[in-house]
């Protein structure tokens, strides 16, 4: 039984579809990526997890049952936006965070304490919050979101505003969390991060799911004969190579598959021959952020196919995954 | 409803509400009260070392002059006051001639008035004053008095009526009212009215200084999206109610304070001023209680509607305009209380102290006036209580349907509708 499981959730605001008949799981020991562009449904649908938005329909099941009083204090949330009382001290609003999931005040102090010192903030613990910088507000929105010791945490862009000293201080607290046995559902749209972090990744894409896989798997497929390259110079003549079968450029980046493995090499001779200058170039190795791009960008006639197209892969890789727990459970 | 979740919000309202903004109001507020009182009262009794000269101007022959320059010269009040009287005599065009003649003295404000004291006014008391500030009360109101004193005084003596004690005629009678109860019966007193005046404008004090603090942090936490991590541990009505008795809390802990300053005011007045039976403060332990009770369920009340439908708005601004009805309906209940002023036993006051709201203000009021029949504040106070459950419920819901709501800003309409929807 997943810890989570998400089925045909659906959610609209008044004509438009916010989110469209999502459904995906993920267990616990895992970091799970919600990507997908601005305004694609990632946080409304992370809103109905969270009991915050009604779904219009669907279901929400944790630990196989409809939310119950148990999820409350065994989940938590941080959003995008700041959620803390600006004009509290950093410690009160800790200790108000954890006080209303029901955690021990001695407990919590202790707890605040040192989390507070991890993130190098001990000595900011009794300043009003609106008098840190951005960053720190988010490290200490983070810290209140731990401060119970959650088993089911969803992050939302939780690196957002973090410099990249912080941004690898939260990674290893995150990678930690998995390792201690929790599942992050980890919202964002910076693919790089979720490359690097994320077991399974769904991809929304205008409310709809369009990629639903592990990341082994997402990169098993679409990197199969792909070439992903950064070049300067005219790539116009790429789609009329005959060994190629498809190309997306987005400025100096480009994403081509060809047919088969060995057309690899004669693309490079090409790209050689022609005076392209070449930064990057990476054969059966495609981005997360490239993958990305391929499905989301470009017409919408095309959006759709890759859409359809991209829901059989996920409802593939959904029943191999629901295989592999089967299996793991035998 | 977790009630240890709510106790942590109810916490973390009382930590913010008591800083040093609730010291400087408890002290300020009955400072400023009292200051705004005390200097209408000493700009009235404010006297200048400047004389007033004024002028009666009299018809020739006039019959009653030498009665009118024997009061005012007997008149303690025109002396206190350094109003300096001279008189001149014309008629017809003569008087308007003098009128003329001292345009420039009066306009100068070399001379604050001419009483015009016709002959006739012996019969009709029709007299005229010119001034460049005919509204100045000062001179005008004490000439009035003496001068009706010594038309009269011409009256009588003109009529036969001689060695009389103008002022025993002038006085009105006073009846002495007598407060009778099953207990005995006791000299009647203003105190109770004070008291219940005192306490009604407390509750109008309350709700409105806690009112606009209340749609202020809801409008801002909203706006700081604080409600989406919150929601995830606490249900709306939970964090509702936390704020509300948080709040309610604060604001009652703050006019027990005043209460108590006021009735250590009131206890060294008794011992060291010897206080007229007419404002003798009698303050009932029940009535009192019973006022406590009434004061929280009027304030949560209020309270609850400002949070319910602050909540739809993200603007300060927007809500406070949006809100004006409710505050209206904060305002007019208290307006009821001077009902009492009648006759606090009548059908009106009756119905006023019972019916939900206006009750709030005019209960306690009556309660401290007259014996009420125990059914009465009992009933009002579950009607109260009852509007009290209905402003939760219809407020919770608003809370939860448009907690997380962003853009247009909803009509009042719109808010009620939403209301009835979330059932």
């Amino acid at each position: 039984m997943p810890t989570l499981e998400i089925k045909n959730l659906t959610k609209s605001f008044g004509d438009k579809k916010a989110v469209n008949d999502i459904s995906f799981s993920a267990n616990e020991g895992m970091i799970f990526g919600l990507v997908g562009r601005n305004g694609a449904g990632k946080t409304t649908t992370i809103r109905m997890l969270m009991n915050i938005y009604w779904p219009d329909s669907g279901q929400i099941l944790y630990r196989g049952v409809e939310r119950g009083p148990d999820f409350g204090p065994n989940s938590s949330y941080l959003p995008e936006e700041r959620g803390l009382y600006k004009n509290m001290s950093v410690i009160d609003n800790l200790m108000f965070l954890a006080e209303i999931r029901d955690v021990d005040r001695k407990v919590a102090d202790e707890r605040a304490k040192r989390l507070l010192d991890r993130f190098e903030l001990l000595a900011g613990v009794h300043i009003p919050v609106e008098r840190l910088s951005k960053g720190n507000q988010q490290k200490v929105q983070i810290i209140g979101a731990i401060m119970h010791d959650p088993k089911l945490l969803v992050l939302d862009e939780p690196f957002s505003g973090l410099d990249p000293v912080n941004t690898e201080l939260l990674k290893d607290l995150i990678v930690e969390l998995k390792n201690q046995g929790k599942l992050i559902i980890l919202c964002t749209h910076q693919m790089d991060i979720a490359e690097k972090l994320c077991d399974h990744i769904c991809l929304v894409h205008e409310g709809e799911l369009v990629l639903n896989a592990s990341m082994a798997d997402i990169k098993r497929q679409y990197s199969q004969s792909k070439v992903s390259f950064e070049a300067t110079g005219d790539l116009s003549f790429l789609e009329s190579l005959p060994y190629v079968h498809s190309v997306t450029l987005f400025g100096g980046r480009a994403t081509v598959q060809v047919n088969t493995d060995k057309d690899i090499q004669l693309l490079l001779q090409e790209l050689v021959k022609r005076d392209v200058h070449l930064r990057k170039f990476d054969a059966n190795d495609m981005s997360l952020h490239d993958i990305f791009v391929q499905l989301t960008r470009g017409s919408a006639k095309g959006a759709e196919t890759d859409t359809a197209e991209a829901k059989k892969e996920g409802a593939a890789a959904e029943q191999r995954n629901k295989q592999k727990e089967s299996e793991a459970a035998a | 409803m977790n009630t240890k979740r709510i106790f942590s919000v109810i916490r973390r309202e009382i930590k913010v509400s008591m800083g040093i903004g609730f010291i400087a109001a408890t002290i300020l507020i009955p400072l400023v009260m009292f200051a705004i009182v005390g200097i209408q009262v000493l700009v009235a009794d404010i006297k200048t070392d400047a004389e007033s000269p004024v002028t009666v101007l009299l018809d020739p022959n006039a019959p009653f002059e030498s009665i009118l320059r024997d009061e005012i010269g007997k008149s303690k009040e025109l002396t206190e006051s350094k109003v300096k009287v001279d008189y001149a005599t014309g008629s017809g065009n003569g008087a308007t001639e003098f009128l003329d003649s001292k345009r420039e003295e009066l306009l100068g404000n070399d001379n604050m008035g001419i009483i015009y004291i016709p002959n006739t006014a012996a019969q009709d008391k029709q007299v005229s004053f010119y001034s460049a500030n005919p509204a100045n009360a000062h001179v005008r109101l004490k000439m009035e008095t003496v001068i009706n004193k010594a038309l009269n005084q011409y009256y009588f003596t003109s009529n036969g009526i001689q060695n009389i004690d103008i002022a025993q005629i002038q006085r009105a009678v006073t009846m002495t009212g007598n407060k009778v109860s099953k207990s005995g019966t006791e000299a009647e007193s203003w105190g109770p009215l004070i008291v219940g005046g005192t306490l009604a404008l407390m509750l109008l004090f309350g709700v409105s200084f806690n009112s606009m603090p209340v749609m202020t942090m809801v409008v801002t936490e909203k706006a700081s999206r604080v409600y989406e991590v919150l929601l995830g541990s606490l249900t709306p009505l939970e964090l509702l109610w936390g704020k509300i008795i948080g709040k309610t809390l604060v604001a009652t802990l703050q006019m027990l304070i005043w209460v108590v300053a006021m009735a250590i005011v009131l206890m060294l007045l008794n011992n060291f001023v010897d206080v007229a039976d007419a404002f003798r403060m009698d303050i009932n332990i029940a009535v009192f209680a019973y006022y406590v009770v009434n004061y929280v369920i009027g304030l949560m009340t209020f309270l609850t509607l400002y949070a319910g439908f602050a909540v739809s708005y993200d603007d300060s601004g927007k809500a406070s305009s949006a809100l004006l009805p409710v505050y209206f309906a904060i305002l007019f209940p208290f307006y009821t209380f001077f009902s009492l002023l009648g006759n606090p036993a009548n059908g009106v006051s009756e119905v006023l102290s019972i019916m939900p709201l206006t009750s709030l203000y005019v209960m306690p009021a009556r309660m401290a006036l007259i014996n009420v029949p125990a059914w009465q504040p009992i009933l009002a106070l579950v009607l109260n209580v009852a509007v009290l459950y209905l402003a939760i419920v219809a407020a919770s819901r608003l809370y939860r349907l448009s907690i997380l709501t962003t853009g247009n800003n909803p009509s009042l309409r719109q808010l009620v509708l939403w209301a009835k929807k979330a059932g």
